[in-house]
């Protein structure tokens, strides 16, 4: 049966975690469809069949699975007919067929017509070419021979001559494409001469481990691909997370030997000395240092076993009254941000009154704000740039930061930061961080992430549908990005948000833009409101389009060179499940 | 990059276009309001509503950024509903439901406004439920 099974699906899966980029699986019959659909790496099948036709020859279709990271590269919509699917990545596109052997010869003809302008053509024809020397047997059927050799010449496609090949590709390899070859090798393939560095590799199915009667997959390797890999692998075995015993932290003497150790490694170590030294070097000391002194003087956490969970999968213990009252208080805390909505509750007459005071005053800074909206802010922050962090703005942003929040990638926790307040360590970050805004640029350690994964619902079990990624990034790039985030972003002209953008801003809550919509509702200045819900997925904001906005508004080149370097480059991430890292 | 305080930011700065685009028409009453992504278009009357929804079909192609579909509402009177039921208004070529209320950013809102009753009552069991949650365990 050519099914495509459980066993099948999960070696193609397999496949596209370690060695290929697309996979094009064809003549699958659309077993399993439904849940295949749901997969995250299914990207398009052909039309389901008539009911008549699935689970034969004539009904069967082509799938397109990408990989994660290969997904990111497909370029506008992928097409798909009865019997192709075309996709485009940056650089190339590439059709997969598939010729039913009921096609008619006009068929076959329209079919490969609608796929030339592909660089790359893959197709399970169901014809017995007479030029590929790895096929047996007699060619035929002759009409759709004949129907290929004329589309091969007319659009100066050559057809595949692969060499064999064990072994699979080794990963991190650019582009592959394959095609599962059925029964013996009486399928073939085309390809331009258009597409530089290409080259076919015919994969024995056995060694690849892909459970099938057919003996190869053919492999599209390219090797001239210029677009970087947004998530280069990651080493497998990357250093986990260290956890310290925080608690000794309460304890003042300790608190007293931590500082006098950091001051001495800082003398030692030349963290201050004026020898010019590079960001990232500093980082990397400075990181180091503070790891072994955590280590001599708190002792490192031996379980490692709950060292992958935030404090938010504690729920699962709910059955302690003493931890989930905990739980409650913390929570409580943490809704404080949402305690401004109370006063426009405590009743219609009071509350509205308060309401209407706030949509006025809102009201007049929407008029105020018609002027300063037409793009005429620059200049204004231009003079702060040359500002540098000075290390009072470091201790006041290390104070202000939340210490119950798990620690980053560094094994550096917050509290250990604000127990090294009193040593010589606020100056050296702030050494640290002016050597990035003089630099233009952040050590590329800071752009490596743990992804872990919470529990949403702990009624419910903790399965796949029901974890949320929770990324913890390193305590430095944290502390840094706040401070610029407060001296050169929130001060300047050219970041100044619309005043109707309420989001993420200091003066702003949910409870400004509720109100602005139900004053003008009530009032009757408006009766229309549509509510929409864009897609915020910050990894889908378009790189150089931002580049450009933040140049149009005036945003000084050494900044937009940090957000670069921060957001865009090289950046690495790991989830960890279970205790098991990936990249 | 989830988690960095600086991508919020970035992506404000990123949609900030849109939202100059959509309040660019009137003078005084905002017509586009956005907390992150959560939006809501206003407008006097339907063709300054399909101007709004064209502008944000053309910004959303444009920058690669898609509007979330399902959340689409629109909250109006009956009367409007049912002029905007002989041609519905389109944002990404996906027409607007016509709901009586949505809830926006927590608050339940109607065509008059947030209704207080409902925002009452819910949060009234909501501090009863929590109230009860801590008699239950202060004992320990």
């Amino acid at each position: 049966m050519n099914g495509l099974d459980q066993l099948k699906w999960t070696a193609c899966l397999k496949l596209l975690h370690t060695s290929f980029d697309f996979l094009f699986l064809t003549e699958t019959w659309f077993v399993g469809h439904e849940r295949h659909v749901r997969d995250r790496r299914f990207v398009a099948s052909t039309p389901l069949p008539p009911l008549s036709l699935q689970r034969s020859r004539n009904g069967g279709g082509i799938y397109l699975l990408a990989s994660a990271s290969a997904r990111g590269r497909l370029v506008g919509d992928v097409r798909t007919t009865s019997s192709t699917i075309t996709f485009h990545t940056d650089l190339f596109s590439f059709s997969a067929l598939y010729l039913q052997p009921s096609m008619s010869r006009e068929d076959v003809v329209a079919t490969l017509g609608s796929v030339a302008a592909s660089h790359v053509v893959l197709g399970d024809v169901n014809a017995r070419l007479p030029w590929p020397r790895t096929q047996s047997g007699r060619p035929g059927p002759p009409e759709r021979v004949e129907a290929l050799a004329d589309f091969s010449r007319s659009h100066s496609f050559t057809t595949f001559k692969g060499s064999r090949l064990d072994a699979p590709p080794r990963s991190g390899v650019p582009v592959k494409l394959v095609l599962r070859q059925l029964l013996t090798v009486d399928h073939y393939f085309v390809k331009s001469g258009s597409v530089p560095g290409a080259r076919l590799l015919l994969l024995d199915n056995q060694s690849i481990g892909l459970p099938t009667d057919h003996a190869y997959t053919l492999c599209l390797h390219l090797t001239t691909h210029r677009s970087i890999p947004v998530n280069p692998s990651c080493p497998r075995d990357a250093p986990a997370t260290i956890r310290f015993h925080l608690g000794k932290l309460s304890d003042e003497n300790i608190q007293k030997d931590i500082c006098a150790a950091f001051d001495l490694g800082t003398r030692s170590l030349g963290l201050l000395s004026a020898a010019p030294v590079e960001a990232a070097t500093l980082e990397r000391r400075l990181i180091s240092l503070v790891q072994s002194i955590c280590r001599r003087f708190l002792g490192e956490k031996t379980s490692s076993a709950a060292a992958g969970m935030s404090r938010k999968t504690v729920p699962a213990s709910q059955q302690d009254p003493q931890v989930s009252t905990l739980l409650y208080k913390s929570a409580a805390a943490e809704s404080r941000e949402n305690g401004d909505i109370l006063p426009s509750e405590r009743g219609r007459s009071a509350g509205l009154s308060a309401l209407q005071e706030i949509s006025d005053s809102l009201a007049e800074r929407y008029a105020g704000r018609a002027l300063a909206s037409d793009g005429s802010v620059d200049s204004v922050g231009v003079g702060e740039c040359h500002d540098e962090l000075s290390e009072s703005d470091v201790v006041r942003e290390i104070r202000r930061q939340d210490a119950s929040k798990a620690c980053g990638l560094d094994s550096v926790h917050i509290r250990v930061i604000k127990a090294l307040l009193s040593s010589s360590y606020p100056k050296v970050l702030c050494r640290l961080f002016n050597l990035c805004l003089s630099g233009g640029s952040t050590p590329s350690s800071w752009n490596s992430t743990d992804i872990h994964m919470v529990t949403k619902d702990t009624d419910r079990p903790r399965d796949v549908d029901n974890v949320r990624p929770i990324t913890l990034i390193c305590i430095h790039r944290k502390l840094f990005e706040r401070l610029l985030l407060v001296h050169f972003f929130d001060k300047s002209g050219w970041a100044r948000l619309h005043p109707t953008q309420a989001g993420f801003r200091g003066d702003y809550s949910t409870l400004t833009n509720a109100t602005v919509v139900h004053h003008l509702l009530s009032t009757g200045l408006i009766r229309h409101a549509a509510f929409i819900d864009l897609e915020k997925a910050f990894d889908m904001v378009d790189h150089t389009r931002l580049h450009t906005l933040l140049v149009r508004r005036g945003c000084p080149s050494r900044i937009r060179d940090l957000v670069e370097s921060l957001t865009f480059r090289g950046l690495r991430s790991r989830v960890l499940v279970n205790g098991q890292s990936s990249d | 990059m989830q988690g960095s305080p600086l991508s919020p930011y970035l992506f404000n700065i990123y949609i900030d276009e849109l939202i100059v685009r959509l309040n660019d028409s009137t003078a005084g009453i905002p017509c586009g309001l956005f907390y992150a992504d959560d939006g809501v278009l206003l407008a006097q009357d339907l063709p300054s509503l399909r101007h709004l929804a064209d502008l944000l079909t053309w910004w959303s192609a444009e920058a690669s950024i898609a509007v979330n579909i399902k959340k689409y509402r629109l909250v109006l009177g009956r009367i409007v509903a049912l002029e905007h039921a002989t041609e519905p208004v389109l944002i990404c070529r996906k027409p607007l439901l016509v709901v009586e209320s949505y809830t926006y950013l927590s608050f339940p809102m109607g065509s008059n406004g947030i209704d207080f009753a409902t925002h009452l009552s819910k949060r009234i069991s909501q501090a009863n439920g929590r109230a009860s949650f801590l008699r239950l365990h202060s004992d320990g």
